[in-house]
């Protein structure tokens, strides 16, 4: 019995490490391609063994000026945050404290926005950005990530807020808070981790779009996602130029999740799993 | 105003974006998808008419054919595949962060990032799938010219992505049950299957009704990815109903026809999501 129960345990991590293998490979492989030389990407058979070049990622940079994507990048995931997630924090913890049963189907419910295709948003938010003179502009982009994040942020700060007693409030109230003083000074502070996974995860969702971006930007407020599917699609001789570009990309993605795993899985669950 | 419901005033800033950004331009896309307009032209009003014109058009049933199947065969990988590392995950004591780090890591990286580098991978002749057929002497197919091939390989860019997100749900409920309840099964009798089956997989019904709504909702609607990977080809072999909406709307610019296709997408999207809905509800009261 003890014996097949060990058995059992070691298979587990043997197929585990393979499953890990597996996961990681693709990104492996694009960063080996990034780091190679044309001569060494285009060799047949392939080169596991190779002299790393860091000559790519410097062109794409410096001379193809990717900088440029990654700036509007950086300008629509960074407001996108900062905006996004007090919103959805106010909204979580004053649904949650009205204890109606509208407010609670009105949490229910929001995860329902997610079911929304994106080109149905897609084509009018087209149609209005070009009509208002929003098009290529950060604007348009940064209001409607908020937007969209709005549903999982609120249900990801609702199943943080749950856990926050309402004890506290009324402790504040009796110490002389009003309701803003409340929730500045008290549940602000308790729910910072819940706010930072949200932070994360809008993070992720700015970062990562790629529709809104692609229909609504052209050349001022091209983000790198875009700027990257496109480059890859172009001439076979960029491929060392746009696995560096790959690989540039996910590597933010990369160390978010190895020193953050904690609230990215916190984040997953929160909503989901009781206790 | 009552002192509770000035709570309402903290949601109002969300509720607001969410009217104005996402209820308003659905509504808007409702309306012309009424209209026959195309983009540069004067829309005028003509009824059903976008719908009927979309019905008689076999590529939109392709593409909803597509989708639907697409969606079946994922969402049941990814629960299935997804399960069974959650369950080999529960099994282990050792180095669970640094496996679980990179087992977790494709689901949060960029979509069109990750279809480039399946595209890259099973290039002919240089990707690197190719070469390794070749050294064991198979000669490849070419991956992407063969409808077959090319469904196969955006499931399984799909399964290879999104299965984490099944991984991360699971597991952390397979670990919020409580020893006792599992060895008091075990004392009863129960043999591992039924722990399994009894214990483990009832008390996580609303964790599995909510991974397979989420799934189904991304993977219906699924555009970067198979775009960067196939944009729908070879032959609109892989034309999901997004790609065929994005073509529809910004190449051939028939706006009212494409804000009809996104309505018929909610509508068909809607109807299992309102099942899981309800029932993951009734799962939650048990």
């Amino acid at each position: 019995m003890q014996k097949k129960k060990t058995f059992l345990i070691a298979m587990s991590y043997i197929a585990l490490l393979l499953i890990a293998i597996f996961a990681v490979f693709p990104l492996v492989y694009a960063f080996m391609i990034g780091t190679k030389n044309p001569v060494d990407a285009f060799s047949i058979p392939f080169r596991w063994i190779y002299t790393p070049t860091f000559e790519n990622f410097k062109t794409l940079w410096i001379e193809r000026g990717f900088t440029f994507y990654l700036k509007n990048t950086v300008v629509v995931t960074v407001s996108s945050v900062l905006i996004s997630v007090p919103l959805a924090t106010l909204a979580a913890y004053g649904l949650l404290r009205h204890e109606s049963k509208l407010s609670n189907n009105a949490l229910n419910f929001m995860l329902g926005f997610r079911m929304f295709p994106q080109m149905l948003l897609a084509i009018p938010y087209f149609l209005l950005a070009t009509k208002w003179g929003l098009a290529d502009t950060y604007i348009i982009l940064i209001l409607i990530i908020v937007a969209a994040n709005q549903p999982f942020a609120i249900w990801l700060m609702r199943g943080f807020l749950v856990g926050v007693p309402k004890e506290l409030d009324e402790a504040a109230k009796i110490d002389g808070c009003n309701m803003v003083q409340t929730v500045t000074r008290i549940i602000l502070p308790v729910s910072l981790p819940g706010i930072s996974t949200a932070s994360i995860f809008t993070f992720l969702l700015s970062y990562n779009e790629y529709l809104f971006a692609l229909i609504l930007t052209q050349k001022r407020a091209m983000t790198l996602p875009v700027a990257i599917g496109q480059y890859g699609a172009e001439d076979l001789s960029y491929w060392t130029l746009s696995a560096a570009g790959v690989v540039s990309i996910v590597i933010p993605v990369c160390l978010v999740m190895i020193f953050l795993q904690k609230y990215l899985v916190k984040g997953l669950t929160a909503g989901a799993v009781k206790g | 105003m009552t002192k509770k419901n000035r709570y309402l005033l903290f949601a109002l800033p969300s509720f607001l974006a969410i009217v104005c950004v996402m209820l308003f331009p659905v509504g808007y896309a409702i309306y012309y998808s009424f209209f026959n307009y195309n983009l540069g032209d004067k829309a005028t009003f003509t009824g059903l008419l976008n719908y009927i014109e979309i019905f008689r058009d076999p590529k939109f049933l392709q593409a909803v054919m597509f989708s639907t199947k697409f969606t079946v065969v994922v969402v049941i990988a990814q629960f299935i595949v997804g399960l069974g590392i959650a369950l080999l995950m529960d099994n282990i004591i050792h180095w669970k962060k640094p496996l679980s780090i990179l087992i977790y890591l494709p689901y949060f990286i960029t979509a069109a990032a990750a279809g480039v580098i399946f595209r890259w991978m099973f290039m002919a002749q240089w990707g690197i799938v190719s070469q390794l057929c070749s050294l064991v002497g198979l000669t490849s197919p070419n991956w992407f010219d063969s409808p077959i091939w090319a469904q196969v390989l955006v499931v399984l860019a799909e399964v290879w992505q999104n299965t984490p997100f099944a991984v991360i749900i699971l597991y952390a409920g397979l670990q919020s049950l409580s020893m006792e309840r599992i060895e008091a099964a075990k004392i009863d009798g129960a043999n591992p299957w039924q722990v399994f089956r009894h214990v483990k997989l009832a008390n996580m019904r609303h964790l599995i009704l909510l991974i397979f709504m989420m799934r189904i909702m991304d993977s219906f609607r699924l555009f970067d990815r198979i775009s960067v990977m196939t944009n729908g080809g070879p032959a609109e072999s892989t034309q999901t109903l997004a790609i065929y909406n994005y073509t529809i709307s910004f190449s051939m610019l028939r706006i009212g026809q494409g804000c009809a296709v996104g309505v018929l997408t909610l509508i068909i999207l809607a109807i299992p999501v309102f099942f899981l809905m309800k029932g993951m509800r009734s799962a939650e009261v048990d």
